[in-house]
């Protein structure tokens, strides 16, 4: 190509990089408190949880045009972070966490009137969950998300979910004798 | 009861205060990760177009505007560096344009490519010559133009900062910004620090030179490391490794949570942006590991005389043929190259930016 010959069209690299600049600060900061929250419910300490958040809006960043343009961003950015969430439990140090089977004995059951009671339960025991259990709780519960929406941010089908969704109900139900619905996400 | 299990994750969990996110930290790892994934990208379709030729080309068809939605595709210029070279004293060419150059001086050391366009001092005073052709003041304060001040300027090709200098004051001033926004993120005076020359720009540390040593300033942080005595010279960083000059540093510091491996090398050698391998004035390029050296496909039999790092991390490389210069694109995985124009010189050798001659 000589140096008179036509170019082909090019994008403006400087636009792309204004409107990321511009966009996603606004972006992280509506959304990150609220993802933040689910990460440490599914990770269980907030350090992880905030190292998740961060890795996660980086990649956020780095791919902010397709974010942006998603139907869901949100729902787009909450796959993220779970994912980050599940995918640094799997490492090392994060086997130390106890599985569910060792939640122990069921601690006795509170009075039908002390609500409040068997709310406090119900949070260590969530945290007691096997993280992807855990997830589906969270996700459900937390989050609001139908089934399908939690499969779509698991990146599992909707039988896994329920599955999952029935052996965390099962378990909450052992270590708190909280009733709960027996394999239903209601 | 599920209203008790909502309630109890709402419970706890609403009345958590998320800690601030770290915006910054974010962004810039976020650029990082496009920069390295752009220059896969573009390595792997290079490696592709080497190994599958015709048929890659009978696979995709002829390229027409808008036809493909990915990344590669819809980001053409992205992918291809701002591919800057010239003719000294006369023209330059950057992106999709050319420059007249007669009335700029000290490209070849001073100034810098960037993705947003280069970046080169009139008179003491930074400017950005855009991609759009304009050309804007990156520091609009008193400057004393001093003959013996050459701070140079460099480019983190992680983000889209440069670094530049300026005399002010009675003092040198170091100056991070964004040639996308305008915005300034570093604004320092360094009484006296004479000489001062920036080193390196790379995933947000500036490595400037004094005569006390070289200082890694973080763009983003307050703070700063005496990052090497006087006895080391600081030819480049990039991606976690230093290429240098002289004595290896007595200690090696980190600079906030990176490290740094050191690697000898020549004062105008430069690293490639994965920082595995050395480009030297030649078309073997040794690396930085034990691993064997990248061989571009221009070679020095080829007539190849001028090297150096193109914005997006290929390697671009001057060759003489005819009456003036040839210049070619070379992917940095596969050293295939891609001849992109030709010059004929009139006022001397090929000229690259930033680069000595």
């Amino acid at each position: 190509m000589s140096n008179n010959a036509p170019y082909a069209p090019t994008v403006d690299r400087g636009a792309i990089v204004t409107d990321a600049e511009r966009d996603f600060p606004a972006y992280f900061a509506a959304t990150w408190p609220r993802m933040y929250r689910t990460a440490l419910a599914i990770a269980g300490d907030s350090a992880s949880a905030e190292d998740a958040c961060q890795a996660a809006f980086a990649k956020v960043y780095a791919s902010w045009r397709r974010v942006s343009a998603a139907d869901h961003p949100d729902a787009y950015v909450r796959r993220m972070v779970v994912n980050e969430v599940l995918s640094t439990r799997r490492s090392a140090r994060w086997r130390r966490e106890r599985p569910h089977a060792d939640v122990g004995e069921p601690p006795p059951s509170p009075s039908a009137e002390d609500g409040l009671v068997e709310r406090d339960s119900l949070w260590p025991a969530v945290v007691a969950l096997a993280p992807r259990q855990r997830a589906v709780i969270v996700l459900r519960y937390y989050e609001d998300l139908s089934e399908q929406q939690i499969a779509d941010a698991l990146g599992c089908s909707r039988g896994t979910v329920k599955s999952q969704a029935a052996a965390a109900l099962a378990n909450l139900r052992r270590a708190t004798g909280a009733a709960l619905p027996e394999g239903d996400l209601s | 009861m599920t209203a008790d299990l909502r309630e109890a994750l709402a419970d706890h969990l609403d009345r958590v205060v998320a800690p601030t996110g770290d915006l910054s930290s974010v962004m810039r790892s976020g650029r990082r990760i496009r920069t390295r994934r752009r220059a896969i990208v573009a390595g792997a379709v290079a490696a592709v177009l080497v190994v599958g030729g015709f048929a890659t080309t009978q696979l995709m068809g002829s390229p027409k505007a808008g036809s493909n939605d990915g990344q590669v595709a819809t980001d053409p210029a992205l992918a291809q560096g701002l591919r800057a070279y010239a003719d000294p004293g006369r023209v330059m060419h950057y992106g999709d344009r050319s420059a007249d150059i007669s009335d700029l001086e000290w490209l070849d050391t001073d100034a810098a490519a960037t993705a947003n366009g280069v970046v080169y001092y009139d008179a003491g005073r930074p400017m950005l010559l855009g991609l759009d052709g304009t050309t804007k003041v990156l520091y609009d304060g008193e400057v004393e133009d001093r003959p013996d001040f050459h701070p140079t300027a460099k480019a983190d090709p992680t983000s889209a900062q440069v670094a530049v200098a300026v005399w002010t004051e009675g003092a040198p001033r170091l100056l991070v910004v964004d040639t996308a926004t305008g915005a300034r993120s570093i604004s320092l005076a360094c009484a006296g620090c004479d000489p001062f020359v920036i080193e390196a720009f790379d995933d947000g540390v500036v490595f400037y030179r004094t005569s006390f040593g070289t200082v890694a300033q973080e763009a983003s942080e307050p703070g700063s490391v005496n990052f090497a005595g006087p006895e080391t010279r600081i030819a480049d960083v990039r991606n976690g490794v230093v290429l240098y000059d002289g004595q290896p540093p007595a200690q090696q510091r980190p600079v906030g949570d990176r490290t740094y491996r050191f690697v000898p090398g020549a004062i105008d050698s430069q690293l490639t942006h994965d920082g595995q391998h050395v480009l030297a004035w030649s078309s073997t390029l040794a690396a930085t590991f034990d691993a064997p050296p990248l061989q571009l496909s221009v070679t020095e039999q080829d007539g190849a005389r001028q090297w150096t790092i193109d914005t997006d991390g290929s390697i671009l490389v001057a060759s003489s043929g005819g009456a003036g210069a040839r210049f070619h694109d070379c992917d940095v995985v596969t050293g295939a190259c891609e001849r992109i124009g030709e010059l004929e010189m009139t006022g001397g050798d090929p000229l690259f930016l930033g680069n000595d001659m």
